[in-house]
């Protein structure tokens, strides 16, 4: 207590001593009672900063929350956005007979069909050099095929173009039996049978027959006319008799040449078909997509697969951004 | 830094390894002691808040009260560091100390006379504190500047003279200079309550 303390001792009266112990005791009251307000205000200042650090806290768990439900919900949104029969279409069981009318019922109310669809087959070779797509070839999860690609080294024999083709195929191999929109009448019963057991020889040399009988058929039709003709007027030329098999006939025929890896032979049927049912096109498309790799036309197979990826409407355009993927 | 160390309120007590640590710190009043043993204490103070049926406000007066016992306890050398930690020493101070509300409660419709037996020396020596602090507090307003702030800064909020000066704080520029004054202005004080106790008759 300095100076004042040894003033005290030596000169203080004993009131002054007094009022000095209560002037010192009074301070040191003082003293703690300001330390114990500047801890308290400490203390305060500590849980303020606490606070703002749980509310700031709080909001970054909230909006990230946010972000993380956004993300879900809309990648969600997005899946769910694909209509059924698309998500179905390219990977889906064959379906029994009995379910084919209702796959014409959904198939058909599409009066518009996308650009791609409706584009004339022989339009195909003209379509630009084949480039890879523009847009992004994302990893889209798809399921794989449920039928494997032809044996190509079998048919073909062995040799690493063969097996890496029939590699890529296997891969690629979304065919199902029967097409889209197919109505198959009785004329083709026993084909059908064949074709539903996966036995596409067979298949093939009935539908041949068929095809046989309905030529003959035709061609008397004709000679009977011809006759009638010349019957009438010796010098009328006759009416030349021409192979006019039905678009069914040619696409049963084209499928079972796909299935038996004969790409070329497949192309041959599909090109013939003179007015394809609309509902049958996408998938149509695709096949021909398939028939261009078996028939090794590789640029010409990209130049449909990429049609097809860049329409967002088509059901296979998953299946043709994963055939780019894996060719380029 | 740990998410769960960032979102709590820092421990004050971490810096205190063992009890004499932390009895030195309170011993120079050092801030992060004092918070130490309150934060430790508040679960007491809150139990007995509700133990005596006190008001909840009344937490914070219970230790604070209790605290400036304990600390001038420390100051005067009347509790001594015996290996037990501090905290449990203001526990027990706050259960006086609650006790005493309890009583300046009832006193408001009970005779005064019933309760002298109950008095705590403690707690009358921190109520003659308090007494002579308000009067001082009064002197130093009646003396006015500089006394007021010389004698502030050294005797109530502790700064060294040194920091004082280097801060210009007063109009005194030497240390020495400082501390004459402050003499004075002591001596003055002195008198001042000197006075006033011969014209209270105390």
């Amino acid at each position: 207590m300095e100076d004042y303390e040894q003033y005290l001792s030596n000169n203080a009266e004993d009131d002054e001593r007094r009022a000095a112990a209560q002037v010192m005791e009074g301070l040191a009251g003082l003293r703690l009672e300001a330390k114990l307000r500047e801890v308290a205000a400490e203390q305060a200042v500590q849980h303020r900063r606490t606070l703002w650090r749980r509310l700031l806290f709080t909001l970054a768990a909230l909006a990230f929350l946010a972000a993380v439900a956004y993300w879900f919900f809309s990648k969600n949104e997005a899946t769910s956005s694909v209509p059924p029969i698309e998500k179905q279409a390219p990977s889906a069981p064959a379906p029994s007979k009995e379910q084919a009318p209702e796959h014409d019922k959904l198939e058909k109310p599409r009066e518009k069909p996308p650009i791609a669809q409706i584009k004339p087959k022989e339009e195909v070779p003209e379509l630009p050099v084949p480039i890879f797509p523009t847009f992004a070839v994302q990893d889209e999860v798809i399921p794989e095929p449920l039928h494997a690609a032809p044996d190509l080294v079998a048919a073909r024999g062995q040799g690493e173009a063969n097996a890496a083709l029939k590699a890529l195929l296997d891969q690629l191999w979304y065919v199902d039996y029967p097409p889209f929109g197919l109505k198959i009448d009785a004329t083709y019963r026993s084909a059908d049978q064949l074709l539903q057991q996966r036995n596409f020889s067979a298949a093939y040399l009935d539908l041949e027959q068929i095809e046989q009988i309905q030529a003959d058929s035709l061609s008397r039709r004709i000679a009977r006319e011809n006759q009638k003709l010349l019957e009438k007027d010796p010098t009328a030329s006759p009416v030349a008799a021409s192979p006019m098999a039905n678009d069914t006939l040619l696409y049963l025929k084209a499928y079972c040449l796909l299935e038996m890896g004969e790409g070329q032979e497949a192309l041959f049927y599909f090109s013939r078909m003179r007015f394809p049912d609309p509902a049958w096109i996408p998938q149509l498309t695709w096949y021909r997509g398939l028939a261009l790799l078996l028939a090794d036309k590789r640029s010409e197979a990209i130049a449909l697969f990429n049609v097809i990826a860049a329409n967002a409407g088509h059901p296979y355009r998953r299946q043709a951004r994963k055939a780019l993927k894996l060719l380029q | 830094m740990r998410i769960t160390e960032w979102l709590t309120p820092s421990n004050p007590c971490r810096q205190f390894e063992n009890n004499e640590r932390l009895f030195q710190a309170l011993k120079s009043l050092n801030n992060s002691a004092i918070r130490c043993v309150q934060n430790k204490a508040m679960p007491s103070a809150k139990k007995l808040v509700e133990q005596y049926k006190l008001a909840p406000e009344s937490v914070d007066e219970l230790l604070n009260q209790s605290s400036l016992i304990f600390l001038r306890k420390i100051e005067d050398g009347s509790y001594q560091f015996q290996g037990h930690a501090p905290s449990s020493y203001l526990v027990e101070i706050m259960k006086r100390v609650a006790l005493s509300m309890t009583r300046k409660r009832q006193t408001s419709y009970e005779s005064i006379e019933g309760h002298h037996d109950l008095h705590d020396p403690d707690i009358e020596a921190s109520n003659r504190q308090r007494e002579s602090a308000e009067l001082v507090r009064q002197f130093l307003g009646q003396m006015g500047e500089p006394c007021t702030s010389v004698i502030r800064l050294h005797h109530i909020e502790g700064y060294p003279d040194e920091e004082v000066v280097r801060q210009g704080w007063t109009r005194y520029t030497t240390t020495d200079s400082l501390k004459i004054k402050r003499s004075d202005c002591m001596k003055k004080l002195i008198q001042i309550a000197r006075q006033w106790k011969i014209t209270n008759n105390t």
